[in-house]
């Protein structure tokens, strides 16, 4: 069983179908209640796999994990990992933002998938390893004054699952992180950009394909590697005056 | 509401004859379908493969409700499956013959959506044996912003349902439907030709075979003229007793859309290539011996042949299709004849089906024949076409809304025998008239 948090829509859909095509069991979670348990049934009935979708609002403050918890621990040895495609956007996310934006996209992005992840590892096993995969954005690459704080959470979960990857080393736990370039979503739907978006299908393909191996930190579509290193090197002078 | 969502998109017909840039919102959460507009008028698209322009118009948003494409619930005992509006009829028929099950009313390609044959009431290839496709609907699930969800069916809210079933989109978003299935009885067909030499020798025969079997539909070489107008054949289908070992079902994944239909910036069909093209089609055709199809191949016919709509390229092509009643189905065939004889339109086919529907919608309804023409675009075809409307006005025929991108409200209200009745029960219904497309502005709706 895997638990997929984000699964009503975009890329966390696209991961729950594929995984259930190959056959597995599912935890589908997240704000959008009714989105997700369509997903749910979509898949049962498409796939014959069991899938159980339950509602989390990673916005709000401590959300209450508990019976995600439950549900892990009666899986016992069938948990096989937890993918965490979630995330938000905010045209509000300017300089202008107030407290309250902040502290819902930081939530959203970052802190509470961290409080998830620890919360899930404290969840006793014996001999099953189980993989954690996170998704971040390219956004993070570097700075700009737009989605500042979109920008600033997803640097930090970045840094969390390198933090987490280093931590797990021993403990039978598998730590990925995919770095998302734009995708075709409605996250991005209304963004022109020259260059293709990403396929949600596509990437779910590929994190099946290498669920069980450690790969660490990648980039999809894979060309957003060549661009973020470019990003990184553009002297500020020139940097400043890029709107993006 | 995050303005992020929309986006402005250029839209064409299918048949190519209407494009033009509008916003465009891509919900995939029921809170986005839910999201305040106001006033803006919209109108829901699902694959867009509505010969005209029924999911799209000037200034109005386009709400594409294509990852609305989820089974929702399954009932073995009784055959029924609820799923979302925007799943196509291919991920549908996929699923459904993998249960032995089959859906009895399906149009020629697999990418149109569920909800976009609900809207213009498809019919399948034998409508007067299986009627229309709002026949099989059992329950429709309606968003519109003053109602909220609401159940429709026959029995609950019926009035809302008859709007709904060839309405169009008009009275709102058609979030999910039930659909009645039936046992598929196997995964061919046996397919037989009958050559014949006119139009009316083809309504003899869809009149003595339709009851009979299981598919049936008549094509004409449109290049004819004279005594050797409506040569033709007409195509039987009845499925195979058994399933058949040495046939596998493939599904066709290539996809055209109304966008990459256009690709190709000349047409390839002229006079010579049409002739020459139907000559071939009707000497392959020719012999009269069964051939076994197998029954992706003989339900979505173009998605095998998808060269034949590319081939207009951007200036697209015309098609009418009309309804003509069995009793005055010869003097319309004599007049149409004499019309293209007259004009000499540029056209490439005729093809006709026996009809049988019964909505009160904008939909067809009535018995008769179904007679679809089929043109590339040429000077000569905008005449041609407005002495058909006079036809269809004398006949008291009924022309086909989804499949015609130029009918007026003048025509519409002269031919639709329930044109004022739907006008003015959407009226009840919908007092903001909300949901509105360039074919719903252009028949006055």
């Amino acid at each position: 069983m895997y638990l997929i948090v984000g699964a009503s829509s975009g890329v966390g859909r696209a991961i729950a179908e594929v995984f259930a095509a190959k056959g597995c069991d599912l935890l589908l979670v997240s704000r959008e209640e009714r989105d997700t348990q369509a997903v749910a049934s979509d898949l049962m009935l498409r796939f014959g796999v069991s899938v159980k979708s339950l509602k989390l609002d990673l916005a709000v403050p401590y959300p209450d994990f508990l019976e995600i918890l439950d549900d892990v621990r009666s899986f016992g040895e069938k948990f096989k990992g937890v993918l965490i495609p979630a995330g938000t956007i905010s045209s509000a996310d300017t300089l202008d933002i107030n407290t309250s934006g902040i502290d819902g996209l930081f939530r959203v992005n970052c802190l509470s998938i961290c409080s998830l992840i620890n919360e899930i590892l404290k969840v006793p096993r014996i001999t099953n390893v189980i993989t954690i995969v996170g998704f971040g954005s390219i956004a993070s690459i570097r700075g700009r004054g737009s989605n500042i704080i979109y920008s600033a959470a997803k640097t930090a979960i970045r840094f969390y699952f390198e933090s987490l990857r280093h931590a797990c080393v021993d403990k039978k736990v598998v730590v990925q992180f995919y770095v998302l370039g734009y995708m075709d979503t409605n996250l991005a739907f209304a963004y022109n950009v020259p260059l293709p978006k990403g396929v949600p299908a596509e990437l779910a393909q590929r994190v099946y394909r290498d669920i069980q191996k450690d790969i660490g930190v990648n980039f999809f579509p894979r060309y957003w590697l060549i661009l973020a290193m470019i990003i990184k090197l553009i002297p500020w002078t020139i940097y400043k005056h890029l709107k993006f | 509401m995050n303005e992020k969502l929309v986006k402005d998109s250029t839209f064409v017909s299918f048949d190519g004859a209407v494009e033009l840039c509008t916003k465009h919102q891509r919900p995939d959460r029921y809170k986005h379908l839910e999201m305040d507009w106001g006033s803006q008028p919209r109108i829901v698209r699902g694959g867009g493969y509505s010969f005209s322009a029924a999911s799209f118009g000037k200034k109005i948003l386009v709400q594409e409700i294509g990852s609305f494409d989820r089974f929702l619930d399954f009932d073995l005992l009784h055959k029924t499956v609820k799923v979302e509006a925007g799943m196509t009829l291919g991920k549908l028929m996929d699923w459904a013959m993998k249960q032995g099950l089959y859906f009895p009313v399906l149009p020629g390609y697999p990418e149109i959506t569920i909800g976009g044959c609900v809207a213009v009431d498809a019919h399948g290839k034998n409508p007067w044996k299986d009627a229309t496709f709002s026949e099989w609907v059992t329950e429709i699930n309606l968003f519109h912003p003053t109602h909220g969800y609401m159940p429709l069916s026959r029995e609950e809210n019926p009035e809302a349902f008859g709007l709904t079933c060839g309405g169009f989109g008009m009275t709102g978003v058609i979030v999910d439907v039930t659909l009645q299935l039936v046992e598929l009885p196997s995964n061919a067909f046996a397919v037989k030709r009958i050559p014949v030499a006119s139009l009316n020798e083809a309504m003899r025969k869809l009149a003595e075979y339709s009851d009979k079997v299981d598919f049936i539909y008549s094509w004409h070489d449109g290049t004819r003229r004279g005594k050797d107008f409506g040569t033709g054949v007409i195509f039987l289908g009845s499925w195979l007793e058994g399933k058949r070992a040495d046939i596998g079902v493939r599904f066709n994944n290539k996809i055209m859309t109304s966008r990459s239909r256009t690709e190709m910036s000349c047409s390839l069909w002229n006079s010579y290539t049409v002739k020459a093209a139907n000559r071939l089609f009707m000497a392959i055709n020719q012999s009269s011996s069964v051939g076994i199809t197998d029954v992706d191949k003989a339900t979505f016919p173009f998605a095998y042949n998808t060269l034949y709509h590319c081939f207009y390229g951007r200036k697209g092509f015309a098609e009418i299709q009309v309804l003509v009643g069995q009793q005055v189905a010869e003097t319309f065939v004599q007049k149409l004849q004499d019309l293209v004889e007259q004009y000499n339109p540029p056209l490439v086919m005729i093809s006709l089906k026996m009809f049988r529907g019964k909505q009160k919608s904008l939909s067809m309804a009535g018995e008769g024949y179904l007679i679809a023409l089929n043109f590339y675009r040429n000077s000569k075809l905008c005449e041609f076409l407005d002495r058909i409307d006079q036809l269809i006005i004398e006949t008291g025929a009924q022309p086909n809304l989804s499949k015609d991108s130029r009918i007026s409200r003048a025509v519409a209200s002269q031919t639709l025998s329930n044109y004022a009745g739907f006008k003015s029960r959407l009226l009840m219904f919908d007092p903001l008239r909300l949901y509105q497309s360039e074919l719903s502005n252009r028949i006055g709706v």
